[in-house]
Formats: structure tokens, C-alpha cells, sequence
């Protein structure tokens, strides 16, 4: 349904040209969700709002993003403004800050959808705006309350709402739980996936959260330092992780196992996105690093239906890679 | 005697009254932030103290330095009553009490260099005979917290570090007077999954290289795992659950506790738990629900819980719960 | 990276981002405007043709190539006039600013962290000189004080010293609540060392642009009060002064004696502005992060 080919998104800064998104391939499926995970400044959330076309004025964007066959990359800011909200939605992380805080909720849904359907009849929209509520689980009587009047977690399931409102095939969410405690982000999370399944959408989760993604998503991508060095399944990234950061990164994460009381980390950085270095990104803080590594960069290899970016499996691919 | 004593601490915050408020005699209201917290931490222990937002753990820290004034209570760190001091011999005392904070880019003054802010307490109390000895000092501390060469960090500003670069800084600021007991508020929150552990890392080793005693606070239970001895549960001002990691993590007895345990997201997808997740948010700690706190979200709410507050129950050796269901 | 330790390329890629705005070039201009009239004040001995306060030539002639300005009605030579009145205006500008500062910015540090009823008090007075008519406050204190540079600089600055400590005052309220004044607090250090080296550094450059902003303002303020009769004892050069003088000929269409006075302290107040303008936005990070 969605297809991204080689995706480069470039901005300027005031170091030079940074490179946050550098040759990304990936692909969603009808109803799939795939988890975007990395680090900040992996160019995670770069790669959400670049599917959007929503960057500094500053940035380049190169390669294909098919939607529906139909590609994104060559559209001008006008036809963008069409598919963004129905097509394509967005859940932001802060819903403080992306709510109008003087628009009553009731507005900011007609407005969304006056947008898109300027001739709707006010009641047909007020209903849309109902069903929504009721599917996140808030009461349609508080429609006419304003944002500060709802609590974290209540705000970000208006949020929600408002991204599907237009029933857009699509969902990029990024980071919806990080502002929120553990039970509401419990809470969000389910949500979420009776959405996913009401609504019979497909959706991009970004996140830093492993755990978050490995109980929504279907597939999982993981970034780092502007590339997706491993795309697979769920299970496979979790049972069978076959990128050395992958697996450094799953082994760093605390969880509640007694037993379990060493602490693993990655050793050094990430690293800078004005001038990386050439070969692997990985390269200067892996620990199975080789000649090559350093010299050229790593193609895609597909072994047992992951993608891996990595010169551990070269010869061991299965398939065209 | 237990290195750090807190009894009965409170603490709360007058909500602003507007004129038309004042002139209608309406009641003073209070947030209370913190209501009735009381614990022990021993020499060289490190104590967790879990909470959402809005549960008074950051409060709680920062009453025990005193760096806002309680309402109630009292807290004792090596004998000494934090509370009875004069200003001027908190100030002093300050040197033996220090703070690591969660955001540390603004923790650092944007206008010192990593340091001279590093350099700073040492000065402020009179800590190496000249400002060489304490450059000394400064530099050791610096290769202390693995930034290296220290000379070139020395002169850098704040802005120009990273994340986890700042959060080293922070802590060595904090720990170059060998305090006895530091304060961890939310210390590695704001960091990534890899800089995370790199730095809880760090702060093990250094607690047990100067036998510091620390309160951690956290809003994630499986980082208190590697560095906490014990773990206090807190949820609207008061503490609901206190034990080791294992008591908590293996057998929690409050509801709540079990809540906040079943919420953690697991990252392997073939143990999908069964959660009990509470239902609502956290209420409005101006008016917290009358008996135990946490009664209107309880899946196991009894009659009892609405009318009366819960008294601390020792369900095994050393681990406490606040929960009808042991009474 | 090596190149980030040369000077030139610090002065160059500081001038590039000079000019990657239009207030870049705004900046530049103010700051070329202000260099030419302190080049004016510092030099007047060897840039003026004629010695200012002698009459040099026939009363009101027209601009001509021995007067290039023409001359007032003394028979003064209106361009040595302007250039020494530089001196006058810059003068009085900068040391009024000074002791503007020297006025607000103690006071609205030590108003702003310690509070209370200090707070109250000092912002009540502050508040009452700010809501007094400026020019007519100066006027007022200018005439108890009687004339002289020092005295008007003086006046001029009671008029100026509230915007300091209110901006100030308002910016330590704010910063005192910063987590790295807290982090000061934790460490022990004593409430003026707090001041001192947290809470100051971090007003500073607001400080710089007020006082960049004021000194336009001085300038018209001093001007005003000449223009008054109530500035620097005559015969020296002053621009207000001048303006004043020049006016009760207009009618004789001796524009000359009106004209070149007015036009220093308009280009002198918009250099003021202008520079002023730039300087907020270099030194404000928070504007400059959202461009």
C-alpha cells in the first residue's frame, strides 16, 4: 500500500548539510503496522514527517514514497494539503502543543473535515465527530470542551480521534505515549490496536520504545543514524535479531527479570549526521566490525525474510537482497 | 542509626485564590503534594522511589534537601535534622547533600563552562588549598566520568555536549564534593535506551567507589533493578508499597503496584501478559479520594477502602504494603 | 574541525550569517550609521572646517563652497556645528544609558530574586517614574538641576532607569526558577553568588539591547531638552539647540540653519534603531533557534 524507495531527506543547518534520512526502502502492507524504532537523531521521526512532506523549507527530499502506486515525493504542497488528514493522518507526540488551546474539541474536528469535505452538512459532520470520540472511549457530551479541560491521556485520545476522523488509510504516529505515564501509555496502547482493527487501517508507530512497538506493530524497522539497518518481522527482530545494533539494542534494555542483573550498553555515540563516516554507521561502535565495514556501506541482505544492512551476510543471503 | 530518617513529611502547595475567590471567603485550598511520607534509607543504600507523575516523588527529593521548605515532618541525614539548621548551616551542610537532576541541560547555567560549573562547590566550600589544586580535582573528576581528554571538555559550554555528555557533567558536579547522600531525580529519564544504560552504569560504580547513599527516583520500574537495594511505591503523595526489587517485581501486593508492573511494555511478543490495566488517570491531588487513594480505580475495592486510610502491614520480612486486602 | 580555530574564518562565517537575513543587512547599515557619527565625535577637532562656536562668516548665508551647510544667524558655520554636535548628543546618550543601568539593573536583579515586600515597594516607585510622561519628567529634573552634561545625563537616565529594571526585574523572576538556579542552590552557593554568576550572565544580553534601544532614545530625549532651551549652556554646538535656533529663521527661508541639525538626529536615532534591532536578534537565542 505504501512503498518508500530510497529515500533521502537532507536539510541544512548551520553545520552543514545533515543528512536525517539517507536511502530508505521500506514497505507497509492493507492493515499492517510497522514500528519504526531508533534512537533520537536515528532520523525516525525525520522519515514520519517526510512521508507527510511536512519539513523545513531547508530540506531536500529525493527517491520515491508510493501511495497506492500514486508517488508522494513529485506532489506539490497544494496536492500534499488534499491527502494530508485523509489519506495519510498524523498522531503527534504532544497533544498539548498540536491542540489549539482556544478551539473548543467540537472545532478542531469540523475544521479537519471541512477541509477536506468543504460541503458537508454541519449534522453529518457533528456525527463524524462523535464516532470518532466514542471510538477512542471519550463521551461525545465533551465535545464542547476545550483541550485544557481534558487530562494527558484523554487529550491524546482526542488526538486520536482527530487523525481518524476522515478514515485515512494511513496513520503515522509518532511517539502518541512517550509524554505519558506507564498505565495511560497501557491504556493509549490498547486503544490503538482496537482501532487498528476497527478501522482497517495501516500504520506507521515511531518510537524509541521496543517494548511499545512489540505490542502493537507487525513488522519492525529498525533505524540508525539515517539508515533502516534491520526490517522484519516482530518475532524475528525479538527471537532472531540479526544486525549487531539490533541486537545491542534489545540486550540494553532494562527489563524486570531478576535473574537477569547484568547491565549491557552500547559502547560510544551515535553518530554525527553532517559528516558520517563512510562504511557501516555502526561500524566504530560494533563489535564485529571488519576492514570492509569501514570502507564501503553495507547493501540490504535478506536472510529469512529480514532485511538486514549489514556485512556479517554477505554470502548468506537468500534471494536478490 | 539509618543514614538518611524521613517521618511523616508533607508538604503542601496553597492553590492560588483569585480576588473575587478572597472576597467570596472561599477556603484556602491545598495540593497536597506529599502527605505523610516516611522511610529510612541505610548508609551505602540506595532506595527507589517509584511513581507516575503527580505521585510527589520529585517533591519528595527535593523536600529532603530541602530546597523547598515542608509543611510537616521531619527528615534527619548522618544524625543531623535537615529542618532545625539555620540557613546558613544548610548552605554549609550542602556539601554533604547533593542533587542529580533529570534534565541536564537545564540544570547547567548556559553561560559556565562544563569546568568551571564542575569546579564551583569546590570553591563554594573551600574544598583544595588553590584554584590549581581544584583544576586538579576538576580533571580527575572529569576522567572520572569518562570525559575524555578533560582538558578540551573543560572549556566547552553545555550547549556543545550531548545528552548524555551533559548528564556526566551533571553528576560530577554533584559527586566532586563526596557527598554522602545524593538525591537521583529522574537521572537517566531523558536519555536514549543505549546512553541510558551507559550512565546507570556509570552511577553504580561511582556510588560504590565514594559509598553514597541515594534516593533514586524513577518512573520506571525496571531501571531501579540494576542500582536500587529497596523500592518505595508512591502514588498521590504517599507511599503505598515498600521492598526489595524481588518483593515488588515478583510479588507485588498492592493493586496498584500490580498495575504499574503489568503496564511496563514487554518487548517480547510471545509474553503478552495479562494486564490489569486501572481505569481513569491519576485524580486531582486537591481533593484526593477520602480512605485509600487509589480505591476508585481498585479492581479489587472493598467497602472498607473509601472510609478508612490503610495502616503499613509487614506481609514478609522487609517488604510493607498499605492495602486492606493484608490487614 | 581545524578550520573552526582560525579568526578569519570565525569573522568570515559570522558575516555570512550577517547577511543571510534581511536584519543581517538591517544590522550592518545601523552599525555603519553609528561608526560614522562616533568617527565624527572623536575627529570633530580635525574634520570641522571652522571652529563652531566663532561666527566664521556673514549671518544666514546659504550653502556655498566655503560653508557648505551655510551659516546661522551668528554667522557660525552650520556643518563644524553638526559634526561637534556629535560629540554633545553621543556624550550625554552614552553616559545617561550608564547611569540608567547603573540604576536598574541592581535593582531589578536584587528586586526580582529576593521578592517579598522589597519587590512591591521598588516596583511601585518604578512604575510611577515609568508612567510619567519621559520628556516631561527630564524637563522637570533638568530644570531643579539646572544645565550641564553630567546634569542632563542625569535627567535623561531617571527617565530610562525603569525600563531596565523592568525588563530585568521580569527576566530574573522567570530565570530564578530555572532548574540550573536551583542546581546553584544545591550545591551550596551563597544567594549573591547565585546572583552573581547564574542569574546575571543570563540578563546580560537583554541588558545589551535595551541599552541599544535607550541610547536612540537618549538622543532624542537630549535633543528635546535642548530644543527647550533647557540642555548644554550656549555657545556649544548642540543639534537641539540648533534645531531650535534654526526654527526662528525658517521664515527668512534660511531652511539650512533647520535642516542639517535635523538631519543628524534623525539618521543618529534611526543608526540607534536599527543596530538595536539586529543586536536583540543575535543575542535573543530563542529568536534566532526559529528561524
Amino acid at each position: 500500500m505504501l512503498k518508500i524507495e530510497d529515500l533521502k531527506i537532507y536539510y541544512e543547518s548551520k553545520k552543514g548539510l545533515v543528512k536525517a534520512v539517507d536511502g530508505v526502502s521500506i514497505e507497509v502492507g492493507e492493515q499492517e503496522t510497522i514500528g519504526l524504532v531508533g534512537e533520537s537523531g536515528s532520523g525516525k521521526s525525520t522519515l514520519g514527517f517526510g512521508i507527510l512532506k511536512i519539513l523545513p523549507k531547508t530540506a531536500q527530499i529525493t527517491g520515491r514514497i508510493l501511495l497506492d502506486n500514486i508517488n508522494l515525493v513529485s506532489k506539490t504542497e497544494k496536492e500534499m494539503q488534499k491527502i494530508r488528514g485523509k489519506e495519510i493522518s498524523m498522531i503527534f507526540q504532544d497533544p498539548m502543543t498540536s491542540l489549539n488551546p482556544i478551539m473548543k474539541v467540537k472545532d478542531h474536528f469540523l475544521e479537519t473535515i471541512k477541509t477536506h469535505i468543504p460541503d458537508i452538512e454541519e449534522d453529518k459532520a457533528l456525527e463524524m465527530t462523535e464516532n470518532a470520540l466514542k471510538a477512542v472511549g471519550i463521551n461525545p457530551n465533551r465535545i464542547n470542551e476545550y483541550p485544557f479541560q481534558f487530562s494527558g491521556g484523554m487529550r491524546q485520545r482526542v488526538m486520536i480521534a482527530l487523525s481518524l476522523v476522515l478514515n485515512p488509510k494511513l496513520v503515522i504516529a509518532d511517539e502518541p505515549t512517550t509524554s505519558l505515564d506507564v498505565i495511560v501509555q497501557a491504556q493509549i496502547l490498547e486503544v490503538l490496536k482496537e482501532l487498528k482493527e476497527k478501522f482497517q487501517m495501516s500504520m506507521i508507530l515511531i518510537t524509541h520504545d521496543l517494548g511499545v512497538v512489540a505490542e502493537t506493530a507487525d513488522k519492525i524497522a529498525v533505524m540508525y543514524a539515517g539508515h533502516v539497518v534491520e526490517f522484519a518481522e516482530n518475532e524475528k527482530i525479538y527471537y532472531g535479531a540479526k544486525h549487531p545494533y539490533t541486537k545491542a539494542l534489545l540486550e540494553s534494555i532494562p527489563n524486570t527479570d531478576i535473574d537477569d542483573l547484568t547491565l549491557k550498553y552500547i559502547p560510544g555515540n551515535p553518530p554525527d549526521l553532517v559528516n558520517p563516516s563512510k562504511g557501516c554507521r555502526f561500524a566504530p561502535r560494533c563489535p564485529f566490525a571488519k576492514d570492509i565495514c569501514f570502507e564501503e556501506e553495507p547493501p540490504v541482505f535478506e536472510i529469512d525474510g529480514s532485511k538486514v544492512k549489514c556485512w556479517i551476510y554477505k554470502g548468506d543471503e537468500n534471494g536478490d537482497g | 542509626m539509618a543514614m538518611v530518617e524521613v517521618r511523616n513529611l508533607k508538604k503542601h502547595f496553597p492553590v492560588k485564590r483569585t480576588f473575587i475567590d478572597v472576597l467570596l471567603r472561599k477556603p484556602q485550598l491545598y495540593v497536597k503534594a506529599v502527605d505523610g511520607v516516611s522511610f529510612d534509607i541505610e548508609e551505602g543504600e540506595v532506595l527507589g522511589l517509584v511513581g507516575e507523575s503527580g505521585s510527589g516523588k520529585t517533591t519528595t527529593g527535593r523536600l529532603i534537601l530541602r530546597l523547598i521548605e515542608a509543611t510537616e515532618g521531619i527528615v534527619k541525614i548522618a544524625g543531623k535534622d535537615v529542618y532545625t539548621m539555620s540557613k546558613e548551616e544548610l548552605r554549609r551542610f550542602r556539601k554533604e547533600i547533593q542533587i542529580i537532576f533529570q534534565d541536564p541541560l537545564a540544570a547547567l547555567n548556559p553561560y559556565m563552562k562544563i569546568g568551571e560549573a564542575i569546579m564551583h562547590p569546590l570553591k563554594i566550600h573551600n574544598i583544595g588549598s588553590s584554584d590549581r589544586e581544584r583544576k586538579r580535582m576538576v580533571y580527575k573528576m572529569l576522567e572520572r566520568v569518562n570525559l575524555t581528554p578533560p582538558d578540551e571538555f573543560y572549556v566547552r559550554y553545555p550547549k556543545e555536549l550531548s545528552g548524555g555528555q551533559r548528564q556526566r557533567v551533571v553528576i560530577a558536579r554533584a559527586l566532586i564534593t563526596r557527598p554522602k547522600f545524593v538525591v537521583a531525580d529522574e537521572a537517566v529519564a531523558m536519555l536514549d535506551v543505549s546512553i541510558r544504560s551507559q550512565l546507570l552504569k556509570l552511577m553504580l560504580d561511582l556510588k560504590n567507589e565514594f559509598n553514597i547513599t541515594m534516593l533514586f527516583i524513577t518512573h520506571d520500574l525496571a531501571t531501579t533493578k540494576y542500582i536500587c537495594d529497596r523500592i518505595a511505591v508512591m502514588y498521590l503523595g504517599k507511599i503505598v508499597e515498600i521492598g526489595t526489587f524481588h518483593h515488588i517485581s515478583e510479588n507485588p501486593k498492592h493493586p496498584y503496584t500490580q498495575a504499574l508492573i503489568s503496564a511496563v511494555p514487554e518487548p517480547d511478543p510471545k509474553k503478552k501478559k495479562q494486564k490489569i490495566i486501572p481505569q481513569g488517570e491519576v485524580p486531582n491531588p486537591i481533593n484526593p479520594p477520602s480512605g485509600c487513594r487509589f480505591h476508585p480505580r481498585c479492581h479489587k475495592v472493598m467497602d472498607i477502602c473509601s472510609k478508612k486510610e490503610p495502616h503499613f502491614v509487614e506481609v514478609e520480612d522487609g517488604h510493607q504494603v498499605s492495602c486492606f486486602l493484608y490487614e | 574541525m581545524v578550520q573552526d580555530k582560525f579568526m578569519s574564518y570565525k569573522l568570515a562565517s559570522a558575516v555570512r550569517e550577517l547577511f543571510g537575513s534581511s536584519t543581517g543587512v538591517i544590522t550592518f547599515v545601523g552599525l555603519v550609521i553609528l561608526l560614522f557619527y562616533v568617527l565624527l565625535a572623536v575627529f570633530s577637532p580635525y574634520l570641522a572646517p571652522y571652529d563652531p562656536t566663532k561666527s566664521v562668516g556673514l549671518s544666514l548665508s546659504p550653502p556655498s563652497h566655503e560653508h557648505l551647510f551655510g551659516t546661522d544667524n551668528l554667522g557660525r558655520d552650520v556643518l563644524s556645528r553638526v559634526i561637534y554636535g556629535a560629540r554633545i548628543a553621543l556624550v550625554i546618550a552614552f553616559l545617561s544609558v550608564a547611569v540608567a543601568a547603573a540604576i536598574g539593573v541592581p535593582l531589578g536583579l536584587v528586586s526580582g530574586y529576593i521578592g517579598g515586600i522589597l519587590d512591591r515597594i521598588l516596583t511601585l516607585i518604578m512604575d510611577a517614574v515609568y508612567s510619567f510622561p519621559g520628556l516631561i519628567l527630564a524637563i522637570a529634573i533638568a530644570a531643579l538641576l539646572g544645565p550641564g552634561i553630567f546634569n542632563i545625563a542625569i535627567s535623561i537616565a531617571v527617565v530610562y532607569a525603569p525600563t531596565y529594571f523592568r525588563v530585568i526585574r521580569s527576566q530574573v523572576t522567570s530565570i530564578k526558577n530555572e532548574l540550573y538556579v536551583e542546581g546553584a542552590r544545591a550545591i551550596g552557593a551563597k544567594r549573591s553568588t547565585i546572583l552573581l554568576k547564574y542569574v546575571l550572565p543570563n540578563v546580560l544580553p537583554s541588558v545589551v539591547v535595551v541599552l541599544s534601544m535607550n541610547l536612540a532614545d537618549a538622543i532624542m530625549t537630549e535633543a528635546g531638552l535642548s530644543f527647550l532651551g533647557l540642555g548644554i549652556a550656549p555657545p556649544t554646538p548642540d543639534w537641539g539647540f540648533d534645531l531650535s535656533n534654526g526654527r526662528r529663521f525658517i521664515l527668512s527661508r534660511a531652511w539650512w540653519a533647520l535642516l542639517y541639525p535635523g538631519l543628524a538626529i534623525i539618521t543618529v536615532v534611526l543608526g540607534f534603531s536599527m543596530f538595536s534591532e539586529g543586536l536583540n536578534e543575535f543575542l535573543n537565542p530563542t529568536v534566532r533557534e526559529k528561524r
